[in-house]
């Protein structure tokens, strides 16, 4: 671009960094984040089955923050079907069994257990989330789950994104969570495991 | 505090195991709703820490339990952990497991599932190989007789057992 000739700059000419700037409603930060959760409109809203999942004990401590945001994203990428609330319940409970911090693990932080790489990834410009990323959520944001609970949200959907170019057709709830811990073309035990582990919170969700 | 909270695990456990008549291998010693306590030798237990790659690498821990119909019902915890913590996890409940007799299992799961035979195989080195019965559960806490413990999301900071466990 140019600018006014100087002695320090005889050509008239510098170079501009580029500030990506971005539209409202692709990014969220966590003032963002609060005012959206709480001005939405709670008409109509799904939330999860409560007093189902009765072994933890703050089971259904998040379940406004589970219907609002999923809800929030369903509407934000046109999802159909849309993901059922259940589905992010039974999540958080294999994640973290609603504790808020569970401390043991420093590689994942929060009750939705985001890993340090996948923050990274969820804030970044031109990362593969670019499309609606976060912005200035620190390490120890992770710990509320106010801030927590909308970042998995949106990493789930993310999965959902990744699982079906895998399968070349739209997954299914297990296979999203199985893609969110890593594990859809995963032959181990672990993922038996885990997998039966959500068939059986998700069933327990979704029993009448 | 911690210390009494201790203690009364302790307390609450030793009763748990004389309240049986003889103390089996494997016992289940109390139930609610889909929270379990066992009762386990320590020669009945196996662990693992599984590598799993994505964008990174992390690992999935399991405790591989022989039941009293000889198949193994597997524990696993729900969140995938960072190298050190799962290996050091197993160390820890090693220990656990070198001290004591009996092993408090604290977990989560559905036993209305009906075993299967599964393909999976696990070797235990005094009782030889079984196989996986299908049942999964979730892993929560583990512990001895003499308060040795390791809770799944706490490591072993007390109290331990946290929050869920043991069933009251």
């Amino acid at each position: 671009m140019h600018v006014s000739v100087s002695e320090k700059n005889p050509t008239g000419l510098t170079i501009r960094d580029q500030h990506l700037r971005r539209l409202q409603g692709t990014y969220l930060g966590t003032d963002e984040i609060e005012s959206i959760f709480n001005k939405y409109d709670r008409k109509a809203l799904i939330y999860p089955t409560p007093n189902k999942l009765k072994e933890y004990k703050n089971a259904d401590m998040h379940d406004e923050q589970i219907a609002v945001w999923t809800d929030y994203f369903n509407k934000k990428f046109n999802i159909n079907p849309p993901l059922d609330p259940n589905v992010v319940k039974a999540l958080i409970a294999s994640e973290s069994g609603f504790h808020k911090d569970p401390p043991n693990n420093p590689v994942a932080i929060g009750i939705a257990q985001i890993t340090k790489p996948t923050l990274k990834i969820l804030q970044d410009p031109k990362g593969e989330t670019k499309d609606f990323i976060f912005t200035k959520i620190r390490q120890k944001d992770l710990k509320d789950p106010n801030i927590a609970i909308p970042m998995g949200i949106r990493w789930l959907f993310r999965k959902r994104q990744t699982a079906e170019s895998k399968l070349k057709r739209t997954p299914n709830a297990e296979e999203i969570i199985l893609e969110y811990k890593g594990l859809l073309k995963s032959t181990t035990t672990y993922k038996d495991s885990a997998l039966k582990k959500f068939r059986n919170e998700y069933a327990k969700l979704k029993k009448k | 505090m911690q210390n009494s909270k201790r203690n009364r695990f302790i307390c609450f456990f030793l009763v748990s195991i004389l309240s049986g008549c003889t103390t089996p291998p494997y016992r289940i010693t109390k139930q609610q709703g889909r929270k379990v306590e066992f009762n386990v030798a320590p020669e009945r237990i196996l662990m693992e820490c599984e590598e799993i790659k994505t964008h990174e690498v992390l690992y999935g821990f399991m405790i591989h339990v022989l039941d009293e119909e000889n198949t193994v019902l597997t524990m696993s915890q729900g969140n995938r952990l960072g190298k050190k913590t799962c290996f050091d996890g197993i160390k820890k409940i090693e220990r656990i497991l070198k001290r004591g007799k009996h092993i408090y299992i604290g977990a989560i799961g559905d036993f209305e599932v009906p075993r299967v035979k599964e393909e999976y195989k696990y070797t235990y080195p005094k009782l030889g190989t079984f196989h996986g019965n299908g049942r999964a559960f979730g892993f929560m806490a583990i512990a001895n007789e003499h308060g040795d413990c390791y809770d799944a999301y706490y490591g072993d900071k007390m109290p331990c057992p946290q929050s869920e466990f043991p069933i009251k």
